[in-house]
């Protein structure tokens, strides 16, 4: 593409505001309010709740966290599940773009692809976990598949539904521009389903490390998921929780990468996220 | 590209030439056209007759749902007429959108792409015909100064106001040197103030590029100032039902024209035409 300045300018700022990258700083009231929150659930844990035994209060936490890392099992699990994570991640992604483009440019594709499609994607994925493991067994190959099987649905659909969903406006200028199919396709078509498409791989990736950890607590005895029932099996709270926030921390992380790499290259569709 | 071309788009006037191959025919006879519908087509348009000669300003005027704009889009060739009918832009039969015209949407917002700059949606038709880079943008950045907003290109579309957005989107139209333009209601959607700007702009383009415009409009004051000729369509189905050209001159003004004898004179004939279809027409 040929723009001769490109300012991400997210649409609705003013237009003549200096195009300045907006600085992260430190969220202090955040920050003030975990730390309340960890001081509470230390005073909660000692006092009030005290009826459950196998409630881990906050030092407790840190002190089982301090321990997995030093024992190096949390950096392997870590490891672990953010590759299993991304690879079947990317996959389907690779997969659901090509194939949700192909739907939603062909009518006859659709047409004939659409009832499967709505009756696949709508069963819940937990119940492909039992599939999944009668089917390759209790291991890596299993939670794979699971992986590139659930995350290809909002792949395909938010691909289909952008391609399909691009203004009769839009369509209209480039017939009329005669811009002939491929250029339509190419310039018109893709672009304007970027968007939409973005947010089918960004729900894809959520939906990712959800499953790689439900996976490894059912099927394939590794990773943060295999780990946090261990701990739990073993009866250590603290370390049960240590896990829970590792889990939700590497959550978050991806999808913090994510939306990064997005506003990095392609800084235009960053509002659409 | 020469080294004349160069220079045509170093000032406005230069690149006007530039663009100017001048305006070509259009005709219909016996257009009828059928829209789909739940109870299958339905007859929108039936035996319209019509010959615009080259550069003539045709504006066409007809009550809402008369059908002004599906025959303006089987003009610009987005819809099939039925067979049968005869629909030639140049002489050459319409089958799909003809090379000589280019249509300009009522709905700017909806017709520029958001992911591109002023400059790179003018490009677009480009980039499938002039391979140079250069060249490319000489051109488009030509058509941006020709509407005036040649300052902005490198905004986007987001960024303009609606009136610059539909500066940019009959820019596009321009750079591809059409020789004819369809025009929807162009203007419908923008404020009064902007509204007579472009309709000076036009006008100015029309006067040096010589080319033929089609003009839809629902509005009568708009169509008297800017046209040379004046179209009504009515009936249901609907054909032309009044023809009249225009006796004001090339040289139009907003304050002076519109207080004309001829000006008012035509304005109040077109009044009694349309409303006569109105009242007429109802069910």
């Amino acid at each position: 593409m040929s723009a001769g300045v490109q300012v991400p300018v997210a649409p609705g700022v003013a237009p003549d505001a200096p195009p300045r990258r907006r600085r992260r700083r430190v969220n202090l009231p955040g920050l003030a309010l975990v730390v309340a929150l960890a001081v509470l659930w230390e005073v909660l844990v000692r006092t009030v709740l005290r009826a459950f035994d196998n409630l881990a209060p906050t030092t407790e936490i840190i002190r089982s966290f301090g321990e997995l890392v030093a024992r190096g099992d949390l950096a392997a699990q870590i490891g672990h599940t953010v590759a299993v994570t991304l690879i079947g991640w990317v996959v389907s992604t690779v997969v659901g773009v090509v194939l949700g483009v192909w739907l939603g440019l062909s009518g006859v594709a659709w047409r004939w692809s659409m009832a499967s499609v709505e009756v696949l994607r709508s069963l819940p994925s937990i119940a492909f976990v039992p599939v999944a493991i009668l089917v390759f067994g209790f291991s890596e190959q299993m939670e794979l598949v699971l992986i590139m099987y659930v995350c290809l649905w909002p792949v395909l659909i938010a691909t289909i539904e952008g391609v399909r969903g691009v203004g009769p406006g839009l369509l209209d200028s480039a017939r009329t521009l005669n811009l002939g199919r491929l250029r339509t396709w190419r310039c018109v078509v893709l672009p304007a389903a970027v968007p939409r498409l973005l947010v089918g791989v960004r729900l894809a990736l959520a939906l990712a490390v959800a499953l790689a950890v439900i996976a490894e607590m059912l099927g394939n005895p590794a990773g943060l998921g295999f780990g946090i029932v261990f701990a739990q099996r073993g009866f250590q709270p603290g370390q049960v929780f240590a896990y829970l926030f590792t889990i939700g921390i590497v959550g978050w992380a991806l999808n913090a990468l994510f939306t990064a790499a997005v506003r990095m290259f392609a800084p235009r569709f960053a509002g659409s996220l | 590209m020469s080294a004349a071309g160069r220079v045509a788009a170093g000032s406005a006037p230069a690149v006007a030439d530039d663009a100017a191959p001048g305006g070509v025919s259009v005709e219909c006879r016996g257009l009828s056209i059928d829209v789909p519908t739940d109870d299958g087509p339905k007859r929108i348009v039936e035996g319209l007759d019509l010959r615009v000669e080259p550069g003539e300003f045709v504006c066409v005027l007809g009550a809402s749902g008369v059908g002004k704009t599906t025959v303006l889009r089987a003009l610009g060739g987005l819809v099939p007429p039925t067979p049968g009918s005869v629909l030639e832009v140049d002489g050459r039969p319409v089958d799909g959108p003809p090379d000589a015209g280019v249509m300009v949407f009522q709905n700017y917002a909806s017709s520029l792409l958001p992911w591109r700059t002023a400059l790179s949606n003018v490009e677009l038709p480009l980039e499938g015909s002039v391979r140079d880079r250069g060249t490319r943008r000489e051109r488009a950045m030509a058509a941006l100064r020709l509407v005036g907003l040649a300052d902005r290109h490198a905004a986007y579309p987001a960024e303009l106001s609606g009136g610059m957005q539909q500066r940019v989107q009959i820019a596009r139209a321009l750079v591809v040197r059409p020789r004819v333009l369809f025009m929807d209601e162009p203007f419908g959607a923008l404020d009064a103030m902007t509204r007579e700007g472009l309709q000076d702009e036009l006008l100015r383009i029309h006067a040096r590029t010589a080319m033929t415009v089609v003009f839809i409009t629902h509005d009568i004051e708009e169509a008297v100032y800017l046209g040379t000729r004046l179209i009504v369509l009515e009936g249901r189905p609907s054909a032309v039902g009044h023809d009249l050209r225009s006796p004001i001159g090339p040289d139009r003004e907003q304050v002076a024209t519109k207080e004309s004898a001829e000006y008012l004179r035509l304005r109040h004939e077109l009044y009694a035409a349309v409303r006569g279809e109105r009242s007429g027409g109802a069910p």
